[in-house]
């Protein structure tokens, strides 16, 4: 009983860092639609999909983990944060799908709000890639890395804003262009805020703690 | 073993015991027996005689436990009992009981006997007196009998008499045998254990254990070779792995990580802090390109992919691993390495190979630039050579206008052979390079100089001056090597110069690191190389001007032609440029030709 208990904690791990993978694959998808000019919508939307069917295989599998077996302890744990990550995740996902939708109407941006962008971007990737290595590693500094790097990206999101307010008021641009460089900029943001979550959770998995930060998601 | 032991001699000396218990009492029992009956005899004859010399009267004091006889009530604490029956079995005296309330004796079997055979002897259940009773009687001369009987409850009194020595012997013999076997016990296990298993001498305590001693040396120095063996193995294959610079992962039939290499850890990454066996490959690396193949490979497909991080790019080659049974070899070694595939349920796990091809590739995608390039730079003459003669062909050309096309062909056809000279002059640079050329002292002065001269024509074209400064160095290398490089790069100072412009050549000497140089400078006053450009001008075909002009004409290998002349000098090259005010290229070369190539 307790074997196949392990087994299945073990099978769900597995399925976590899968789904994190292809997280991380959807935002770097997103930062290449970014840079080149082909249409990554298509398959964008075929790893969404993945990531939406990953996430209720893993949550029917916490349930089945949490009503046949009633963890206690770390083992709960571990499925309580499970729970909570894959939701994260999807909207990580999500996000991710979002930029590579509206990404070509902000290809004729400046050169200096791209660089702006790709900076965001880059920064949220690491994240991502940072909490879900956290989580495979069980890495309890690098987890708080990522929550600490949260603000960078915050940080950034706020320079966007300013600057694009700036032009805006200043000259008569493309208004469409400047909402949707916006929009990718808070996803990002967002992006960034999910992968602070994912940190925390693999925190509350190592120590106990529920690391009470992220106000807003 | 000592326990065994012990409890053996304990449990044999608790049988002796007890064997020896039951044999002495019934001895002992035997004797008594026959004491009582002699006794009972002795005593019938006795009070025989006295009836017949006293008559019934004797008889009378042995009634009502009158009777003490001298030589046995101090030997038996009970009086034994005198029953006096007549021929006919009635019962003329009892010493116990009252001979009226007596009934008829006759039938009793010790008297039937005593009537028969003169005595009798019965060990037999008394209804009289209700207890197990010994009978002797004996006939008297009138007819009469005489019984005298004991109780014979004896042989009971007897094991009780000896309960307490016996217990405490049995107690001393508890106590006694606990010692002693266990120091036996001790004394025979103490050997064997300190039998040396591996080595020493044979002449052990016992001889039983000889042989077995042997089977277990002979397998323990087996077990020891093949732990060396083992070991020496594992350091070969840990070797052997460590030291390769490929990625190297064996992975089970579950996708769990059984070994790997450092290679791996740095190649894709992941933390030299864990230890990664026994855990998904997943943990490993999560990258999709891996998975797949890893999950292709256990699905008993050999697969390759390519794995891009970052900005690197690797190679995965996953094979499954197959375990055949030796019976199977045979017959499946002979197609096993040209099938790509193996049925899965013979798969017991997968290795994997990372490859780091990111040089290859970039090698790779230089190449093809390369070729790309050489196709269009000889395309470009030969284009407008076949297009000329063709028009020449076609008598559209008047006769005047024919010597500036021939030019027009003479001239494409120089710039082709130049070319071609070019390609095979770095080519042959591209070859081992050390073969063939010998070097030679160089006056570099004179070098400059002749250069100078060859270089004319362009000069007055463009109304450049060269100017020539500094020492005559000296030099050791090959001279027709060196001759390009400073051929071309005056070449190049003429041609991207401006119209009256200057091409300075300063010759000095420089020591770096204690190694003397020979300091080639050639600075322009022309258009300069923009930052960007800088690093690239050195490759092949490479042109700042996008356009290949024929207006300033050369092949595009002019620089890349003294990058690999330098390079096989061991020299190194310094570009300093300002774009719209000219460039400066300062090639160092050692004074003393160093032997190994490059």
């Amino acid at each position: 009983m307790r074997n196949r208990f392990d087994t299945q904690l073990e099978l769900l791990n597995k399925e976590l860092i899968e789904m994190g993978a292809l997280c991380e694959e959807l935002i770097r998808l997103s930062q290449k639609a970014l840079l080149d000019d082909k249409d990554y919508i298509e398959t964008a939307r075929a790893k969404e999909m993945e990531v939406d069917r990953m996430e209720s295989d893993i949550e029917s599998l916490c349930m089945k983990l949490l009503l046949k077996q009633q963890p206690v302890a770390r083992d709960l744990r571990s499925v309580s944060s499970a729970l909570k990550m894959i939701s994260d995740m999807e909207r990580i996902g999500d996000q991710s799908l979002d930029i590579i939708e509206i990404v070509e109407y902000v290809k004729k941006c400046d050169r200096e709000s791209k660089k702006y962008i790709e900076e965001m971007s880059n920064a949220a990737s690491k994240m991502v890639s940072d909490s879900v290595e956290a989580f495979v590693r069980k890495d309890e500094e690098l987890a708080k890395e990522v929550i600490a790097s949260d603000d960078k990206v915050d940080a950034l999101f706020d320079v966007m804003k300013k600057r694009l307010i700036e032009t805006i008021s200043k000259e008569q641009a493309d208004g469409e262009m400047y909402i949707d460089l916006i929009m990718i900029a808070k996803y990002y943001e967002r992006i960034g805020d999910h992968a602070t979550n994912i940190a925390e959770w693999v925190l509350y998995y190592l120590t106990g703690n529920k690391v009470s930060g992220n106000k807003d998601s | 073993m000592i326990k065994r032991i012990f409890k053996n001699t304990f449990w044999v000396s608790m049988v002796t015991l007890l064997i020896a218990y039951v044999i002495i009492v019934g001895i002992l029992y035997d004797y008594f027996d026959r004491q009582i009956k002699t006794e009972l005899k002795t005593e019938a004859e006795y009070i025989a005689c006295g009836i017949e010399s006293v008559g019934e009267d004797y008889l009378d004091s042995f009634d009502q436990n009158q009777y003490v006889n001298d030589k046995v009530s101090t030997s038996q604490a009970h009086k034994n009992r005198i029953t006096w029956v007549d021929s006919d079995g009635t019962v003329l005296f009892d010493s116990d009981v009252d001979t009226e309330k007596m009934e008829n004796h006759k039938d009793r079997e010790e008297i039937q006997s005593a009537l028969k055979d003169g005595e009798g002897y019965t060990v037999r259940f008394s209804h009289t007196l209700d207890e197990q009773t010994i009978y002797y009687a004996v006939e008297l001369p009138d007819g009469s009998v005489l019984r005298v009987s004991s109780a014979y409850n004896t042989v009971v009194a007897i094991i009780m008499a000896m309960m307490q020595p016996t217990l405490f012997l049995v107690l001393l013999i508890i106590v006694l045998s606990y010692f002693m076997s266990k120091s036996v016990a001790k004394r025979i296990v103490a050997p064997i254990n300190n039998m040396d298993l591996m080595y020493g001498e044979m002449d052990e305590e016992y001889e039983e254990l000889v042989p077995l001693l042997k089977r277990i040396r002979k397998q323990n120095i087996l077990i020891d070779e093949q732990m060396d063996d083992l070991k020496t193995q594992q350091a070969k294959f840990q070797a052997l792995t460590e030291h390769m610079r490929e990625g190297f992962l064996v992975l089970d039939k579950k996708e769990n990580v059984m070994s790997y290499n450092k290679a791996a850890v740095e190649l894709l990454g992941a933390s030299k802090d864990i230890d990664y066996t026994g855990h998904n490959v997943i943990q490993f690396d999560r990258e999709r390109s891996l998975r797949e193949a890893v999950d292709e490979a256990i699905d008993g497909v050999r697969t390759q992919r390519t794995l891009e991080n970052g900005d690197r790019i690797y190679r995965i080659v996953a094979n499954p691993i197959v375990i055949q049974d030796v019976v199977k070899d045979e017959t499946v070694e002979e197609q096993a390495p040209k099938a790509d595939t193996v049925p899965k349920d013979q798969v017991e796990g997968a290795v994997v190979i990372i490859l780091d091809e990111t040089e290859k590739e970039k090698r790779e995608q230089l190449r093809r630039e390369f070729t790309s390039n050489v196709s269009h730079e000889l395309k470009t003459p030969l284009t407008s050579i076949s297009g000329v003669a063709e028009i020449i062909m076609n008598g559209i050309v008047k006769q005047e206008d024919i010597p500036g096309f021939a030019k027009n062909i003479y001239e494409e056809a120089a710039r082709l052979i130049d070319l071609v000279n070019d390609i095979i002059f770095l080519s042959k640079l591209d070859e081992d390079s050390s073969i063939g050329y010998q070097p030679e002292m160089i006056s570099l002065l004179d070098m400059a100089k002749e250069v100078k001269t060859r270089l004319k024509m362009p000069c007055q074209e463009k109304d450049v001056s060269i100017h020539i400064v500094g020492e005559d160095v000296q030099m050791e290398g090959v001279a027709s090597m060196v001759e390009e490089v400073v051929y071309n790069l005056c070449d190049n100072g003429i041609k991207y110069n401006k119209e009256g412009g200057k091409v300075a050549v300063t010759l000095r000497k420089v020591t770096e690191n204690d190694i003397p140089y020979a300091a080639i400078e050639v600075a322009d006053t022309g258009i300069g190389i923009a930052q960007d450009d800088q690093e690239r001008v050195f490759e092949r075909f490479y042109r700042v001007d996008k356009s290949h002009s024929k207006a300033i004409g050369g092949t595009g290998l002019g620089l890349s032609i003294v990058k690999h002349v330098v390079l096989f000098h061991h020299g190194h090259i310094k570009i300093d440029s300002v774009p719209g005010e000219g460039t400066t290229i300062t090639v160092f070369l050692p004074i003393h030709y160093a032997v190994e190539s490059c």
